[in-house]
């Protein structure tokens, strides 16, 4: 007997077909033993299965329900309509798309491969050739892996670093900047400021304060404008005698 | 004379709408707990019934049915009118069977087996013949313990369909399934239920 007739004589067994239905598959059960006997057997399950509808006869009170009910709280459970479980899979996923989109927004970090330059060549304009100092060295910046924190520049030595007495000296003197101390001490026969002794970083000062700098009378004062050239894109200087210059403005 | 006749029915027509499980839903939800306890009077003995076979020990059927009641006393507001009451109230007692099935394993005690086939002893038979009495005892036993060992999926379908001889869109209701899919599920249960059966009704032919 195969499947589908199985499945047929359960169905029959069972009241799942209409009269035509059951006529026919009736028919073809008459004509096969094996057949027959599993549809007399189905239909004994059947039956029995009708006997398990007797149940024996329960204690359920109304009053019994009435308690549950008080104690829980008779009013109906409020509903709250905005938690549900099915948000919880949706907040999630709104979590995860936002934190890779912030993540993707996140700015590279951008390492400087130098932190100072050494001047070497003066702005055309300028009367004087500025020189880095030569302890200054420039420190590469944080390595190439990329370092979240641009690295500090490094000297080579504590020698390195600007004379502390020049700032001492300026400060003891209130002089704005130590170029324009070292051009006050300068006797007037001699020639301009020794450029030697200026360093990058002295110079960018000399540039801010040089306008209000005291001059000599023999000794021309270069002020820097704060406009560049068009045409050389550097900064355009103007040498001046001290005579004219108000001090104090 | 009409008149009074069209009045008499519109008073029976209002009177039966009154009475019907969606009215006492929509007084129990405004408040009115006699409507709900008519609910419950009117339907504890088919919810008993079903949760008595999903569970074979009296007192947890009826743990399952008050439950079932505090329940969708609490969730009336949820319940939609689209669905029979009686449905969405299997449904919930369905799924209170399936819960204490997955958290506690079958007790039955020895007690309460000793007092049913006691009982079964004294009580009538069918037919005259005692012989066939006690055959007929003995195949419903067979069937009962084969029911109950049955998976739990398979039990509620032969349950709403054999037993409480549900309908089909009914039981797909239940199921959130569709028809055909809760065909095919009382058939897989049925031949389940068959291959436990089978040993002991061989095992009488021979």
């Amino acid at each position: 007997m195969n499947g589908k007739l199985d499945k047929r004589l359960l169905e029959l067994a069972f009241g799942d077909m209409n009269a035509d239905e059951a006529e026919s598959v009736r028919k073809a059960a008459a004509n096969d033993a094996e057949a027959e006997a599993t549809l007399r057997q189905y239909e004994a399950m059947k039956m029995d299965l009708l006997k398990l509808r007797e149940v024996p006869a329960p204690q359920l009170s109304a009053e019994r329900l009435r308690d549950r009910i008080l104690t829980d709280g008779l009013r109906p459970k409020a509903s709250v309509p905005w938690f549900s479980r099915y948000w919880l899979p949706v907040a999630a996923s709104a979590f995860v798309v936002g934190f890779f989109v912030i993540q993707m927004k996140k700015p590279s970090v951008s390492v400087p491969s130098l932190v100072a330059a050494n001047i070497e060549k003066p702005a055309p304009g300028l009367d004087f050739v500025p020189k880095a100092d030569p302890g200054l060295k420039v420190a590469a910046a944080a390595d190439a892996s990329g370092a979240t924190k641009p690295a500090a520049p490094k000297l080579a030595s504590k020698t390195a670093r600007r004379p502390r007495v020049k700032h001492d000296w300026v400060a003891k003197n209130d002089m704005p900047s130590p170029t324009l101390a070292g051009a006050m001490m300068k006797s007037p026969g001699t020639a301009g400021p020794s450029t030697s002794a200026l360093n990058a970083s002295s110079a960018a000062a000399d540039t801010a304060m040089s306008a209000s700098a005291p001059a000599t009378e023999a000794e021309p004062l270069v002020l820097i404008q704060p406009d560049k050239d068009v045409d050389t894109g550097a900064q355009r200087a103007t040498e001046v005698n001290a005579n004219n210059v108000v001090i104090g403005g | 004379m009409p008149t009074s006749i069209a009045l008499t029915h519109q008073g029976i027509a209002s009177r039966l709408d009154d009475s019907s499980d969606q009215s006492l839903v929509r007084r129990a939800r405004e408040g009115d707990y006699d409507a709900f306890e008519q609910l419950f009077e009117r339907h504890r003995m088919l919810v008993y019934r079903f949760a008595y076979q999903m569970v074979p020990r009296r007192d947890d059927a009826e743990d399952l049915v008050q439950e079932a009641f505090v329940r969708a006393y609490q969730n009336l507001h949820r319940y939609r009118d689209e669905a029979k009451f009686t449905t969405w109230l299997l449904r919930i007692v369905a799924n209170l069977c399936t819960d204490q099935a997955r958290m506690s394993t079958r007790r039955h005690t020895l007690e309460q087996q000793e007092a049913r086939e006691g009982l079964l002893w004294m009580t009538e038979g069918d037919t005259e013949n005692p012989i066939e009495n006690l055959e007929a005892d003995r195949r419903v036993q067979v069937l009962r313990k084969a029911l109950a060992a049955l998976p739990e999926h398979h039990r509620m379908m032969i349950v709403l369909r054999d037993l409480e001889e549900r309908e089909y869109p009914e039981i797909a209701q239940m199921l959130g399934c569709t028809v055909g899919g809760a065909k095919l599920r009382v058939l897989r249960a049925r031949r389940a239920l068959r291959d436990r059966v089978a040993p002991f009704l061989n095992e009488e032919k021979s």
